[in-house]
């Protein structure tokens, strides 16, 4: 008996360590490093990242959800996106000076670029090497 | 209404009953009931001495010779026997149904002479009856393992989805732990008067400092992880122009 209570302890062990390593869902870790990003590309003070994450998290939701609602329809999913960022705009501005607030979106487009830009450099070696695999 | 009234207006609409006297005619002579019964009977008695009926005779017609029924029943058979169109039982079975006739009419069941009188089972009541359980120890043990593994699991996966409730406080918790506090802004403004300076973002992605700064934010990212934001991305930035 005490055989197996050693077992069902090891089991709940391993769940909840497993469980707390997924706090964090999927996809959020690109969102926390994209936060992370556009923060040092804005150089706020701690004053304004403290104010500026839970909007910038709050704002990036909506924009996967948005995305999510109107991906068959571009024209449309161009409207929204487009005021989806002027209401949010609004926000930063409370946060941080225009000058700034006006350059949120430049960096998290920039952050999209690039991650698009290390996909296609990663597809780019899978297919050299299968290139180079032929030969 | 009273009676003149009546008669009053039957005579204006020219009525023959307002000249009818107003008296009983149906009446009969007094004692007329009290004699009836006795009147009617001897009226009758007087009818029957002299009628049909007193001549016909007083004896029973409806008789038979002694010992009649007797012999009834088998004298009525021999005459269906004698019929040219008679068949027995037997031989309208055998026509309507051969496979009926065929049948054997012995009783299938049957047990050897006398066996219900031998009939005899041998009980051995000295011998105790052996229990025999319905699950073995064994796969009891296990059962109240896995009953226990389910009620840890399940409690556990509850434990975990209500820690999941708050979960903008966690990445809030988790983003301020991971972003790196600025201490000027420095960097901002060579970066503004970079931009400023016409550089659009194509170009500033490019730049090799930019591409190892998100690479190194997102290296231990999954690929998957990254075609799945890339997706989005793909769309997002097809259809915007922010630069």
């Amino acid at each position: 008996m005490k055989k197996y209570l050693i077992i069902l302890i090891l089991l709940f062990s391993g769940f909840v360590m497993k469980a707390q390593d997924n706090d964090e869902g999927k996809g959020d870790k690109i969102r926390d490093r994209m936060t992370t990003y556009v923060q040092e590309k804005l150089g706020l003070t701690k004053d304004e990242a403290d104010k500026f994450t839970p909007v910038f998290i709050r704002y990036f939701k909506e924009f996967r959800q948005t995305h999510q609602d109107y991906k068959n329809d571009r024209l449309v999913l161009q409207q929204k996106i487009v005021e989806l960022r002027i209401r949010y705009r609004t926000e930063f501005r409370t946060i941080m000076d225009e000058q700034k607030a006006n350059k949120v979106y430049v960096f998290e487009d920039q952050f999209r670029k690039e991650v698009k830009g290390m996909i296609d450099r990663q597809r780019d070696r899978v297919e050299q090497a299968k290139q180079r695999k032929n030969l | 209404m009273a009676r003149k009234d009546i008669i009053q207006e039957l005579n204006e609409l020219g009525s023959s009953l307002a000249a009818t006297p107003s008296q009983n005619i149906y009446s009969v002579p007094e004692g007329y009931f009290e004699a009836f019964a006795s009147s009617v009977l001897s009226k009758v008695n007087a009818e029957n001495e002299s009628s049909f009926l007193s001549e016909l005779p007083k004896s029973n017609h409806y008789k038979v010779p002694v010992g009649y029924f007797d012999g009834f029943a088998e004298n009525m058979l021999n005459v269906v026997r004698s019929h040219p169109d008679y068949l027995s039982s037997q031989e309208e079975l055998e026509l309507i149904s051969p496979l009926l006739t065929s049948l054997k009419k012995e009783p299938v069941f049957s047990v050897p002479q006398d066996y219900f009188e031998n009939f005899n089972v041998a009980l051995n009541h000295k011998q105790p009856t052996k229990v025999v359980g319905m699950f073995s120890r064994k796969l009891m043990r296990y059962a109240a393992a896995a009953i226990l593994t389910g009620v840890v699991a399940t409690t556990g996966w509850l434990i975990y989805k209500n820690g999941q409730k708050p979960v903008d406080e966690k990445i809030m918790a988790k983003v301020e732990k991971d972003v790196k506090k600025i201490k000027d802004v420095t960097q901002l403004d060579k970066l503004a008067d970079f931009i400023d300076a016409g550089v659009n973002a194509k170009d500033v992605a490019s730049s090799g400092k930019i591409q190892n700064d998100v690479e190194s934010l997102l290296k231990d990212v999954s690929l998957d992880e990254l075609k799945e934001f890339n997706e989005e991305s793909t769309d997002i930035l097809d259809v915007m122009m922010t630069n």
